[in-house]
């Protein structure tokens, strides 16, 4: 990616000038920005102009963030207030799709968000490390109306670590997924859903 | 079961001016604006020099930070020291390129043993208790190893790339509040015995104890206890025949 060197300077700064002068600089760029960001050091912004980020977000280090470059403008990242995208978290929007982090959400360190057409995290959940949203669906027939609707996690959800979410399939609000468990089908509200492919243990 | 008062990271980092909460995660409150500065300094200046001489400097730097750095200690580029003063790493230890040993608020300390290789991207966390690594342990890259009640790898432990031994949960028997708003909870200590492999991508839930000469498959989720000399693989990891 053709960076200026002042672009170059102020992606690597360490140290608190590194945070200050980036907080000064990214806002220049972006689509929106709130009030009091963190931005980590080694961030890749592609399309910075589609991306939105609300107050108190904290980007960490080495966070990737691409939006497509499509013709019908409409790629668009939301990172709304209060959300924190752990390390190496990899979020990519391209093809005319869509990501929005809602208030408050956690990601945790290298998770991999990707779609092409709508994913949706809501407020208050807490995604753990290593998760992937948005991976493609398992089986073809009768998946195309589901895939275009979206891929969705609920408000106030909490995935366990390296959960894996096929595109097209939605998790209730105030749902617990197990560690490792892939999520393949819909998850009802307020249940807790374990293994390959996740199941429903047993409502909270 | 331990209840901690340590919620989310954005209730952790909240609270504040800017220059207060900056100051805590990288040397704490508990010692003064010259250690701070020097803190920083060590940062701007020896963080990303590169080759021999950037190792060097580094060492020199963090001899004067850290409780302890062993004089043939190679520390990589862009690694992170937070709470430097709680951080001992002994002799022959190797610590690839970014990887960010951190000592949160209640953190007791980081300490290396000899001889560990640690992969590149890998972060320790230390929300509460120690970590300890024993000598001889090789942790591969992109690793997480987190800590609130306290973790202990003995001599020679293996712990392959992407691997996570998750520090603590969360509490969600409340109905009512989100999960990420309740507390952060932790069954006991985790300790991984001498000789112990682990593969890529495992996860070792909190308070679990591998006894020594384990051997844990990639891909495996280990929530109970597995004894001395034992293979262990699955989701969640079951005695493999």
């Amino acid at each position: 990616m053709s960076m200026s060197l002042v672009q170059r300077f102020i992606r690597w700064c360490p140290g608190a000038a590194g945070f200050f002068l980036r907080q000064k600089y990214y806002p220049m760029i972006l689509g929106s920005c709130g009030k009091k960001v963190i931005f980590g050091r080694f961030l890749d912004l592609t399309t910075p102009e589609r991306i939105s980020i609300g107050d108190h977000v904290i980007l960490s280090n080495s966070v990737h963030i691409e939006c497509g470059k499509d013709a019908s403008n409409s790629s668009q990242i939301v990172l709304e207030k209060n959300v924190f995208i752990g390390t190496f978290c990899s979020l990519k929007a391209k093809k005319g799709g869509q990501i929005f982090i809602k208030d408050g959400a956690n990601i945790g360190s290298c998770c991999s968000l990707q779609t092409e057409t709508l994913l949706e995290v809501g407020e208050d959940t807490l995604l753990a490390a290593y998760c992937s949203l948005g991976l493609p669906a398992a089986e073809q027939n009768g998946a195309t109306a589901e895939q275009a609707a979206g891929t969705r996690v609920g408000s106030a959800c909490w995935l366990g670590v390296r959960v894996q979410q096929h595109t097209g399939t939605r998790i209730g609000n105030g749902s617990i997924i197990g560690a490792h468990a892939s999520v393949s089908n819909d998850i009802p509200e307020m249940s807790i859903a374990v293994g390959h492919p996740a199941q429903v243990q047993r409502k909270r | 079961m331990n209840h901690s008062k340590i919620k989310s990271i954005q209730q952790q980092i909240g609270g504040g001016g800017t220059f207060q909460k900056y100051r805590s995660i990288a040397t704490g409150m508990d010692r003064g604006i010259a250690f701070f500065l020097l803190n920083e300094m060590v940062i701007m200046l020896a963080t990303s020099f590169p080759g021999m001489l950037g190792n060097k400097l580094r060492r020199l730097s963090y001899s004067l930070l850290c409780q302890e750095i062993g004089s043939t200690v190679h520390i990589g580029r862009e690694c992170s020291l937070r709470r430097p003063q709680y951080i001992t790493i002994k002799d022959g230890t190797r610590l690839g390129d970014g990887v960010s040993l951190d000592v949160k608020n209640d953190g007791k300390g980081i300490v290396l043993g000899k001889n560990v290789t640690v992969g590149h991207s890998t972060l320790f966390s230390c929300p509460g208790g120690i970590i300890t690594i024993g000598e001889g342990a090789t942790i591969g890259n992109y690793c997480r190893l987190g800590s609130l009640e306290g973790l202990t790898l003995g001599k020679n432990v293996t712990i392959d790339d992407a691997s996570y031994i998750v520090g603590a949960g969360h509490a969600f028997d409340s109905l009512d509040i989100p999960i990420i708003k309740q507390n952060i909870v932790c069954k006991a200590p985790n300790f991984i015995g001498d000789d112990v492999v682990i593969g890529k991508r495992v996860t070792v839930l909190d308070g679990v104890t591998i006894g020594a000469g384990a051997q844990i498959k990639d891909d495996s989720l280990v929530n109970r206890n597995v004894p001395a000399a034992a293979v262990y693989s699955g989701v969640p990891a079951k005695k493999c025949d």
